[in-house]
C-alpha cells in the first residue's frame, strides 16, 4: 500500500522549536533546528543530540 | 527519584470530588480529597499522624475529618483540632495540606516543593465549555506512567492494536511531524491524512459519509496532560484562513497520565466534541468505543509492565523513526524528574 499523501506540515518552525519530518517508506528522518540548520539522519536518538547540540551542530 | 514530583498533576475529576472522602495516590502519595461546604476542594495526606489510619475510611464531621480509628479530628488545612480524652492538642499533630487547583474540570494537585505556580498548569477548555459535550472515564493501569506516554506519542499502535475503532492503516503510513519547544517543554507530533478511510469510530459519531481528511495534532505538556486535536472533513474541506471550519467535526481527545506508584498509573480518558452536542447516542457510542480503545491499551501495557518486571537488568530497547516523539518525551521527563 503506498503513503496517504505529502507531508503538510502542521505549523512553521516558530521561536525556540526544534521539528523532525518523517515519511514512513523513508528509512530518514529530516532535522530542522530554530536557526534553519537541516540534517537528514536514520536514526531518531541522532537526530535528536544533532538537533539539541545548537548552535554547536557540526558539519551537516 | 523516578517522578517529577514539582510538577502538577491531575488528582481527580471535579465531579468526583464532592461529600465523599476519596482516596487517591498520586506519585507515591497517598492523599485523601473531598469538598468542603464552601465547595473548596481538599486535599490531605490520606494517613492519621497518631497511627496511620486512613482518613479517607473515616468520616467527616462538617468541613473536618474525624479519624475512624481515635477521633483524631483534622481540619481542611491538614491541623489537628481535637484528639480524644484530652484538651491538650500536640503541636505537631497536623497532617500535610496539598495545593489544589480547579480548572477544566479538573482538579490538579502539587505535591512538590514550596507553592506550585498555577499558571503553569496546562488548559483543556473545552472540557467545560458550552460548545462542547465530553464523555470521559478512568482506567487504573498496573503498568507504570512511562509505558502510557510512549503509547499516546507514537500513534501508529492504532494500526495494530486498535483495527476496526481507530486504526486504519493510514495512519501508520502517513508522514509525520514532531516539535519539541525546548522552552516550553511541549511536544508536538501531527499527522495530517488526506482522503483516507474514516474508522468507525468517527463514521458512526460524525455522520460523515465516504472518503475524509483526517488530522492528528498531539500536543503533549510532560508530565500529566496529552491533547489529541482530531479532525474529521470530508475529502477536500480546508479549515478557512481565519481557522473558521464550520464544516469539519472536532474532537478533543484528553489523556491525564498521574503515576500512582512506580508501576502503576491513573489513566484519566476525555472526549470533548463539537458536533452531535444534543445527540445523547453519539454520547454512548463515543464512551463506550473509546473505553473499549482504552482498555486495549490498558491489556497491552499491563502485559508490558509484567515483561519489564521479569527481565534482566540492562535491557535495551530498539528506537526507530516511529518513537521520535516517544524519545523527546522521555528526555523531557527525565530533565522533569531531575529537578
Amino acid at each position: 500500500m503506498s503513503p496517504a499523501g505529502p507531508v503538510i506540515p502542521a505549523r512553521p518552525v516558530s521561536g525556540g522549536r526544534l521539528r523532525v519530518e518523517w515519511s514512513p517508506g523513508s528509512d530518514r528522518l529530516t532535522g530542522i533546528c530554530h536557526c534553519g540548520a537541516r540534517r537528514t539522519a536514520e536514526d531518531p536518538a541522532e537526530i535528536w543530540t544533532w538537533l539539541l547540540a545548537h548552535p554547536g551542530h557540526g558539519t551537516p | 527519584m523516578v517522578f517529577a514530583r514539582n510538577q502538577w498533576y491531575v488528582a481527580a475529576y471535579s465531579q468526583e470530588v464532592g461529600d465523599g472522602l476519596l482516596a487517591r495516590t498520586v506519585c507515591g502519595e497517598p492523599l485523601v480529597l473531598y469538598r468542603t461546604r464552601a465547595g473548596e476542594a481538599v486535599a490531605l495526606t490520606d494517613r492519621c499522624v497518631h497511627r496511620r489510619f486512613p482518613l479517607s475510611e473515616s468520616n467527616r464531621d462538617g468541613d473536618d475529618i474525624v479519624c475512624g480509628y481515635h477521633g483524631f479530628t483534622y481540619a481542611p488545612d491538614g491541623v489537628c483540632v481535637a484528639v480524644p480524652g484530652q484538651t491538650r492538642v500536640p503541636r505537631t499533630a497536623r497532617v500535610p495540606a496539598f495545593q489544589i487547583v480547579e480548572q477544566d474540570s479538573l482538579v490538579w494537585v502539587w505535591i512538590g516543593e514550596g507553592e506550585g505556580d498555577a499558571k503553569a498548569i496546562p488548559r483543556a477548555p473545552w472540557l467545560d465549555s458550552p460548545g462542547y459535550v465530553t464523555v470521559r472515564g478512568m482506567e487504573h493501569l498496573d503498568a507504570r506512567y512511562e509505558l502510557l506516554v510512549d503509547n499516546l506519542l507514537d500513534l501508529s499502535h492504532e494500526t495494530y492494536l486498535h483495527a476496526g475503532y481507530i486504526g486504519t492503516p493510514e495512519v501508520a503510513q502517513t508522514p509525520i511531524t514532531t516539535e519539541v519547544d525546548e522552552d516550553a517543554g511541549v511536544i508536538y507530533v501531527s499527522r495530517r491524512m488526506k482522503d483516507v478511510e474514516c474508522p468507525s469510530f468517527y463514521r458512526e459519531s460524525t455522520g460523515i459519509e465516504g472518503r475524509i481528511d483526517r488530522w492528528q495534532d498531539i500536543e503533549y505538556h510532560p508530565p500529566c496532560l496529552y491533547l489529541l486535536h482530531s479532525r474529521i472533513a470530508p475529502t477536500g474541506i480546508e479549515p478557512g484562513p481565519d481557522g473558521d471550519d464550520p464544516r469539519a467535526c472536532h474532537a478533543e481527545i484528553v489523556y491525564a497520565i498521574t503515576p500512582e506508584t512506580e508501576t502503576t498509573t491513573h489513566d484519566f480518558w476525555m472526549v470533548a466534541r463539537d458536533f452531535a452536542l444534543d445527540d445523547e447516542g453519539v454520547s454512548e457510542f463515543l464512551a463506550e468505543s473509546n473505553r473499549t480503545v482504552v482498555l486495549q491499551d490498558v491489556e497491552a501495557l499491563n502485559t508490558l509492565e509484567k515483561v519489564i518486571a521479569t527481565e534482566p537488568e540492562g535491557y535495551q530497547e530498539l528506537s526507530i523513526n516511529i518513537d521520535t516523539g516517544g524519545l523527546a518525551a522521555r528526555r523531557i521527563l527525565q530533565r522533569q524528574t531531575a529537578r
